[in-house]
């Protein structure tokens, strides 16, 4: 009997040591793998949408959400020069729901936002499943789970330096969004109308977005669900869902797709691949449209006279001549 | 079982089925020798072959095979 | 829940091995049965009611044989001589109705839920081409239910071997269900059969602090197989598959011997963790690969890749098609007319047919797959038929067979043949096959071993160095298994440290080489769209 004791004793000491030692590895490696810069040579996922990294902490008050539909579809630099509201895309391409989680936790280490806005078109996808989730709660306290590719290029003398946000580029300058001017229209029916099969949304979307609704009111911000113009993704069945959802949890719900001729928004011309994703035409009417919402509804500050957000203008510069020079 | 030793010597020449043991598990007889065995055996002896029947235990030698067809042979 | 996923292996399998191990004996299999509906559950929702209604019918129908042959013998008792064949051939037709239609069923429901878009598409040609209009629309999202095409089999297989007497129908519908359900080979197997398993989830098994570790090994293993070398043979295979056109000689050649180790790993690997979890709750599975690529003979590789799919097709389809009457008569009928030789493999030759179409059919609604199953039928009749011949030309040539130079032909020979097989089954259509496969021959480039267009294929140096490390690893494995090395019993035997050291190891190089997260694409087990 002791001896059985004691081999019982040993085995829960090995089962807790490792458990531990695992818990250690784990942050360890974590740590050794978490880009110190928001730049692709550092590691840095999708730079583009983690540009916010970059910019004077706490200076962005609006932050989009979401999937390519967003960045398409959003304008940070028509936002700046029409209301001096500042703003991020924060989006990724095909992200999930609680990816998106996982990017409002960033944006919260960085920012203090007024506004947050989820872009819905995600939500719906099959990819959000119970198991992603629990991959992706875990990739946020584990970042090893998901950098540890940088096994390939990891410089170890730069694991240990201090973060450093230097990424500069253009994309980031502009605020993530992704420019586009070339138009293919879409001619097909309107899904609004199409009597299509009762949708639910899934319970993984269901949770991200409850989560990113408790994070917002603990942080002071405004949670809103919008939806961008998305000809062939977003249906009635769809809106339903998301309005039902929505005034169950109080949340302000904006579908954009059902008021497209207020915004002087058409699908023959504000559209870069036939309904898919909006092109800097659409962007620049959405982005307004959205504007006057935020306006209406939340009291932002118009930074436009105040002299440390003067390289938003230099910023604005950029963004013009890039439409000018793809739209020649 | 002179005769079943001829049927089987046809089927698998080259084996000397009177010494030879664990036909199936030594790849002696594979499934397609098995039913062609069996729908032999069936034709000569006029037995009943059940799936039931067609159990490596039952092919393990010539000596096996010889006391399946006699217990078949009495049902 | 994939098998490879935090979810299921920290989430579900951590508290369900723990509740496991807490509960008392007697209640252990019903935490198996709570857990295994909920992995259902959680996996495909409503659609558990296909799974209730095959587990239902299978009860009853078995039992319902078991009360007819009980009865029958009492009646039996009490009859004259002459009667008894009779009232024997009555009772075997009533028997044989009972399950005839529960079988059919079954097959029917699966039929429909997985196979509808494609018969009914077939049906509609068959229509037009005698001028009638079509009549199966084609639905775009037909509803499986998780595992369908394995529970199937497996509750076909119950109540058969109930039908033809192998034992006695079970009256307690929990471990009937448990059989059908058991979460870890609801997905892909391996293919249980009741007298071997169904007892051994029932029992009930205390904690073992060596199997535990065993399965946890196994897990890793299995984990490492699907995770580093499955999951990044997929992203190359994908991509030259995805535009075939672009591609040929010998890259072609690279990526179909690459799939062929794909398909392994995912599969063999899914099974190991599969295998694992079992292990955990004292539960041995149905081994379902043994070495396969030391196979001679594409016979051979059959039994020792996906076996029980392999012995499931043996005992439910081939023997009892090939000693059914129609194919006795015919074989009889055969030795009259025909040569001895010709007559002993007419009836082979239907058997295997069903066999193959069988297989082939099960593996996917598809032409695609019907051609992969009659593609190892050609191959296994063409080489009976030719026995003769080359019997004659080794005779000849003083070749010996049994030699290890002749060994090793047939060890290449199979290897190839099969790969073709693989890129049958992998090609997105059999255009692409045939063009993939024409073009391996048509541009004959070694310089693309050394002008770096290798590395253009979605996976750089480095991938490919982790793919290389893996398969030599897989190899070495392999071959200690050859040599009868039980290789974990083996490590049990070792220092502690050693053993640990190891097992974590393992982990992190799945953690860190696996190929997912940034940078890689989730995916899908192969053979888990069954």
């Amino acid at each position: 009997m002791q001896i059985k004791n004691k081999t019982i004793l040993k085995r829960c000491c090995c089962v807790i040591l490792t458990l531990g030692i695992l818990f250690g590895a784990l942050k360890g490696l974590s740590f050794l793998v978490t880009p110190r810069d928001d730049t692709t040579k550092a590691g840095m996922y999708y730079p583009d949408g983690r540009g916010f990294y970059s910019y004077p902490q706490n200076s962005i008050d609006v932050f989009v959400i979401g999937n390519s539909d967003s960045y398409c579809g959003f304008s940070p630099m028509e936002l700046w020069h029409n209301y001096g509201f500042t703003s991020y895309n924060s989006g990724e391409p095909e992200q999930r729901a609680t990816q998106g989680l996982n990017m409002l936790k960033e944006i919260l280490t960085r920012h203090k936002p007024k506004v947050v806005l989820l872009d819905l078109d995600e939500i719906f996808e099959g990819k959000n499943t119970i198991g992603n989730t629990f991959s992706d709660i875990f990739s946020y306290e584990f970042p090893i789970f998901n950098y540890h590719n940088r096994w390939k290029t990891l410089d170890l003398s730069s694991a240990f330096q201090e973060t450093n946000y230097t990424n500069q580029k253009s994309s980031i300058k502009i605020g993530g969004q992704h420019l586009n001017s070339k138009i293919k229209a879409y001619t097909g029916q309107n899904n609004m109308k199409k009597n299509s099969s009762f949708v639910s949304i899934p319970w993984a979307s269901k949770y991200a977005m409850d989560q990113m609704q408790k994070l917002c009111q603990e942080n002071g911000a405004a949670f809103v669900l919008i939806d961008v113009p998305a000809a062939i993704t977003w249906t009635g069945a769809r809106h339903d869902a998301a309005k039902a959802y929505a005034e169950s949890k109080g949340i302000p719900f904006l579908d954009l797709n059902t008021d497209l001729d207020s915004m002087g928004f058409s699908w023959e011309t504000d559209t870069m691949d036939a309904g898919y994703h909006i092109n800097v035409v659409g962007a620049a009417k959405v982005t307004n449209y959205l504007g006057e919402y935020l306006k209406q509804n939340y009291s932002l500050a118009d930074h436009r006279s105040d002299s440390d957000y003067s390289f938003w203008n230099d910023n604005y510069q950029i963004y013009e001549q890039a439409v000018q020079k793809s739209s020649s | 079982m002179d005769e079943l030793l001829q049927i089987l010597n046809t089927l698998k020449p080259g084996v000397d089925f009177t010494k030879e043991t664990d036909l199936v598990k030594r790849g002696i007889l594979d499934s397609l020798t098995i039913i062609t065995l069996v729908n032999e055996l069936k034709d000569e002896f006029d037995i009943e072959i059940t799936l039931l029947d067609i159990v490596p235990k039952n092919f393990f030698s010539a000596q096996t095979i010889y006391d399946m067809v006699k217990r078949l042979q009495d049902e | 829940m994939a098998y490879n996923s935090l979810a299921y292996l920290v989430v579900f399998l951590v508290p369900v091995f723990f509740l496991y191990t807490i509960v008392p004996k007697r209640y252990k299999w019903i935490v198996l049965l709570a857990a295994s509906y909920g992995f259902y559950l959680m996996g495909s929702g409503f659609l558990v009611i296909f799974l209730l209604i095959t587990t239902v019918s299978i009860y009853f129908c078995a039992l319902s044989l078991d009360k007819v042959a009980k009865n029958a013998a009492a009646v039996r008792k009490t009859l004259p001589k002459e009667e008894k064949k009779a009232f024997r051939q009555k009772i075997d037709k009533k028997k044989r109705r009972i399950v005839l239609l529960t079988v059919l069923v079954n097959i029917l429901i699966l039929l429909v839920l997985k196979y509808y878009n494609f018969l009914g598409g077939a049906m509609d040609v068959l229509l037009a081409s005698i001028g009638l209009p079509k009549i199966f629309p084609t639905i775009s999202r037909q509803i499986q239910p998780l595992g369908i095409s394995f529970y199937t089999l497996q509750a076909i297989s119950y109540v058969l071997d109930v039908y033809h007497g192998k034992y006695t129908a079970d009256r307690n519908f929990g471990k009937v269900a448990l059989y059908l359900v058991f979460f870890p080979q609801i997905v892909e197997g391996p293919i249980g059969r009741f007298d071997l398993l169904a007892d051994q989830l029932y029992e009930g098994h205390a904690f073992d602090w060596q199997r535990t570790i065993s399965g946890i090994q196994l897990i890793l293993w299995g984990l490492f197989q699907k995770v580093v070398i499955a999951d990044r043979a997929d992203i190359l295979v994908g991509k030259v598959c995805g535009s075939f056109a672009n591609y040929s000689g010998i890259t072609v050649i690279l990526t179909m011997l690459i799939y062929t180790l794909q398909i392994y790993t995912d599969f063999a690997g899914s099974i190991d963790i599969v295998a694992g979890s079992a292990q955990l709750f004292g539960v041995s599975l149905s081994k379902n690969f043994d070495r396969p690529f030391s196979s001679h003979t594409v016979n051979e590789f059959w039994r020792r890749w996906h076996i029980t799919l392999g012995t499931w097709l043996r005992d439910y389809v081939f023997y009892p098609v090939s000693i059914s009457k129609p194919i006795f008569s015919l074989g009889k009928f055969a030795r009259k007319h025909f040569s001895t030789f010709l007559a002993g493999l007419v009836p082979a030759f239907i058997s295997l047919f069903c066999v193959w179409f069988t297989n082939g059919f099960w593996h996917g609604a598809g032409v695609k797959y019907i051609l992969y199953g009659m593609y190892y039928y050609v191959i296994t009749i063409l080489g009976l038929l030719f026995e003769p011949l080359f019997r004659r030309f080794f005779e000849a040539t003083k070749i010996d067979r049994k030699g290890k130079g002749f060994q090793v032909f047939q060890v290449v020979r199979t290897f190839f043949l099969v790969n073709v097989g693989m890129l049958l089954f992998r090609a997105n259509t059999i255009g692409s096959f045939g063009a993939m496969f024409v073009s391996m021959f048509s541009g004959f480039n070694p310089s693309v071993l050394t002008d770096g267009s290798l590395l253009s294929l979605g996976l750089d140096n480095k991938d490919l160095v982790v793919l290389a490390v893996g398969t030599l690893l897989l190899w070495i494995v392999g071959r200690l298994h050859t040599k009868g090395h039980h290789l974990r019993d083996e490590l049990a035997q070792k220092n502690s440290f050693l053993r640990w050291g190891l097992s974590m190891a393992m982990l992190f190089v799945i953690i860190i080489f696996g190929a997912y997260g940034y940078g890689y694409v989730a995916i899908n087990p192969i053979y888990g769209n069954f």
